[in-house]
C-alpha cells in the first residue's frame, strides 16, 4: 500500500524533473514521453516563416511556381512536417551558413529547381503590414546558392 | 487501509465534503473495472488506425530515433511497426478474454510505448498519443484481484491517472501565464493583449491550412480573445478540481469543449486525447451530482473566495 499511496508524489517528481530537464538537455527539447506541455504558450509580435517555391520538378518545368507544402503527392508529408524541416534548415543556415539538402533530395529528382524564402511580419499592431520577403537560398542546375 | 489514506498528507483531502473518496468506494471500484474494459476497446481503435503506418513506413528510415529506438536504428521501420502493432493486437485480444490479468496490461503498455517511440523517431515528436500512453501506464499499475487490498489500490491508482491528466492541462495553462507575464514586460504582444490569439492564428495558418471559424476570429479577434481567456482558465485551474467529485464531470465537459474549440478554430485535433478525457473525467468513477448552487460554489476561484469569506466571518 505504501507504494500505491506515495506513487503520486514520486511520479510527479520524476515526471516533472524529466520533462523540464529534457527542455535543456535533449536535442529535441524533450525526452519522449516526458513533455512539459508548453504548446502554444508564447505570443508572437513578430513572425518569420520560411517557405519553398518549386519551379522545376526533374525535367518538368511547372507552368506556375508552386509551394512545396502543396506538392504533397511528391513528398507525402503534412504541412507541419514540412514546416518542422524548414525550422531545421534555418537553424543550420544561422549556425553554420550551410544547407544540407539531403531531406529535399529524398523527393526532388535530378534537374529540379527550387528556392527558399523567408516572410517577416510585424504583428505588434492591429493592422499589420504586408510581409517583407527575402530569398534565403536557391537550388539550380545542381548548385546551391545561399543568400545573406 | 482506508484509515491509512485518511491520515496521508496528500490523500486525506480526498475524504472531505464532496471529496473523491467520500462516496461508495465499492461502487467506484466496480466503475473503474468497467472503464478499464471500455478503455481497451478504445486502445483497439487507436491500434487499428495506426495499422496504416506499416505501409507508410515502407520507404521511410528512422532518422532521429527517440532514446527507446536507438537499439532499433538500423531496422526497417515498416517491419518494426508491424511487430509492435501485431503484438499489441494479440495482447488486446487476450485482454478482452482475461480482463483482470495484470501481466497482459503491462505487456500492452510496453508494446504501445514502443510503437509510440517508433512513430516519434522521424524528426518530430507528436503529442497526440501521450495521454493515451499515460492511461496505459497507470492501468498497468492497477493490481489484479489476487493482490491484497486490490480494491483500494486500484482506486488510488485510477485517481493518480486522473491527477496526471488534470496536471497536463494545468501545465499548459501555467506556461501560457508564465510566458504571458514575461512577454508583458519584454514584448509588445503577450497573453494580456487581445492580439495574442490573432497572432497565434496568423502563425498557425501560415504553416497549416486555415480553418473557417479561425478565419472568422482573425477578423473579430476581440471575441476570439475572450474565448481564449476562458480556455486558459479551464487549463490553468484543472488541477484544482482533482479532489472534488462533483467537478470531475463538469471539468471533463469543459475540457472537451476546449478541444472542440481548438479543432474548429486552430485546426489541431486529436481524437485520442478527446477519448482519454471522456474515460477519466466524464466517466469518472468518483463523479457525484450536487445541487446547482453547491456545484457553482465548488468551481475553482469561486470556492476559494467562498472559503475565505467563511473564514473571515468566523
Amino acid at each position: 500500500m505504501k507504494f500505491y499511496k506515495n506513487f503520486i508524489i514520486i511520479w510527479s517528481i520524476v515526471y516533472l524533473t524529466l520533462a523540464f530537464a529534457g527542455r535543456f538537455f535533449s536535442d529535441k527539447k524533450e525526452w519522449y514521453p516526458f513533455f512539459r506541455w508548453s504548446l502554444y504558450s508564447k505570443s508572437n509580435d513578430k513572425l518569420e516563416v520560411s517557405y519553398v517555391m518549386v519551379y522545376k520538378l526533374g525535367d518538368s518545368l511547372l507552368s506556375k511556381p508552386k509551394k512545396l507544402k502543396d506538392l504533397r503527392e511528391i513528398h507525402q508529408l503534412s504541412a507541419s512536417d514540412i514546416y518542422n524541416e524548414y525550422l531545421k534548415i534555418n537553424e543550420d543556415l544561422d549556425k553554420n551558413k550551410s544547407f544540407n539538402n539531403l531531406f529535399f533530395n529524398s523527393f526532388f529528382t535530378e534537374g529540379s529547381e527550387y528556392a527558399m524564402f523567408k516572410k517577416r511580419f510585424d504583428l505588434s499592431k492591429e493592422k499589420y503590414n504586408v510581409p517583407i520577403i527575402e530569398k534565403q537560398l536557391d537550388y539550380k542546375n545542381g548548385k546551391i546558392t545561399i543568400y545573406d | 487501509m482506508i484509515n491509512d489514506l485518511k491520515t496521508h498528507f496528500f490523500w486525506k483531502y480526498a475524504f472531505g465534503k464532496n471529496g473523491i473518496f467520500s462516496g461508495d468506494l465499492d461502487l467506484a471500484y466496480a466503475n473503474i473495472k468497467n472503464i478499464m474494459r471500455f478503455s481497451y476497446l478504445f486502445f483497439a481503435v487507436i491500434i487499428f488506425i495506426e495499422l496504416t503506418n506499416v505501409t507508410v513506413y515502407q520507404n521511410i528510415q528512422i532518422i532521429e530515433p527517440t532514446w527507446l529506438m536507438l537499439v532499433f536504428k538500423g531496422f526497417n521501420a515498416s517491419i518494426l511497426s508491424f511487430v509492435f502493432l501485431a503484438s499489441t493486437i494479440i495482447i488486446l485480444f487476450l485482454i478482452f478474454f482475461i480482463p483482470d490479468n495484470r501481466l497482459l496490461r503491462v505487456l500492452f503498455f510496453i508494446f504501445f510505448f514502443l510503437n509510440g517511440a517508433l512513430n516519434n523517431s522521424f524528426g518530430k515528436i507528436s503529442h497526440g498519443l501521450h495521454l493515451s500512453l499515460m492511461v496505459a501506464f497507470f492501468f498497468a499499475l492497477i493490481p489484479s484481484n489476487k493482490t491484497s487490498d486490490y480494491k483500494i489500490k486500484s482506486i488510488v491508482m485510477f485517481a493518480t491517472a486522473q491527477f496526471f491528466l488534470l496536471m497536463t492541462y494545468s501545465l499548459t495553462g501555467f506556461w501560457k501565464l508564465f510566458w504571458g507575464v514575461i512577454e508583458f514586460f519584454t514584448k509588445e504582444v503577450s497573453l494580456f493583449s487581445p492580439l495574442s490569439l490573432r497572432n497565434t492564428l496568423i502563425y498557425q495558418f501560415e504553416v497549416a491550412e486555415p480553418t473557417a471559424i479561425g478565419t472568422l476570429f482573425l477578423e473579430h479577434y476581440t471575441l476570439g480573445y475572450l474565448f481564449y481567456l476562458v480556455a486558459v482558465g479551464i487549463e490553468l485551474f484543472a488541477l484544482l478540481v482533482f479532489f472534488k467529485a462533483n467537478m470531475h464531470k463538469v471539468w471533463g465537459v469543459l475540457i472537451l469543449s476546449l478541444h472542440i474549440g481548438i479543432e474548429l478554430i486552430v485546426g489541431v485535433s486529436s481524437f485520442a486525447i478527446f477519448y482519454t478525457v471522456c474515460l477519466l473525467l466524464v466517466m469518472s468513477p468518483f463523479a457525484k451530482q450536487t445541487s446547482f448552487k453547491t456545484t457553482l460554489l465548488s468551481f475553482p476561484v469561486v470556492s476559494q473566495i467562498y472559503w475565505l469569506k467563511n473564514k473571515i466571518r468566523n
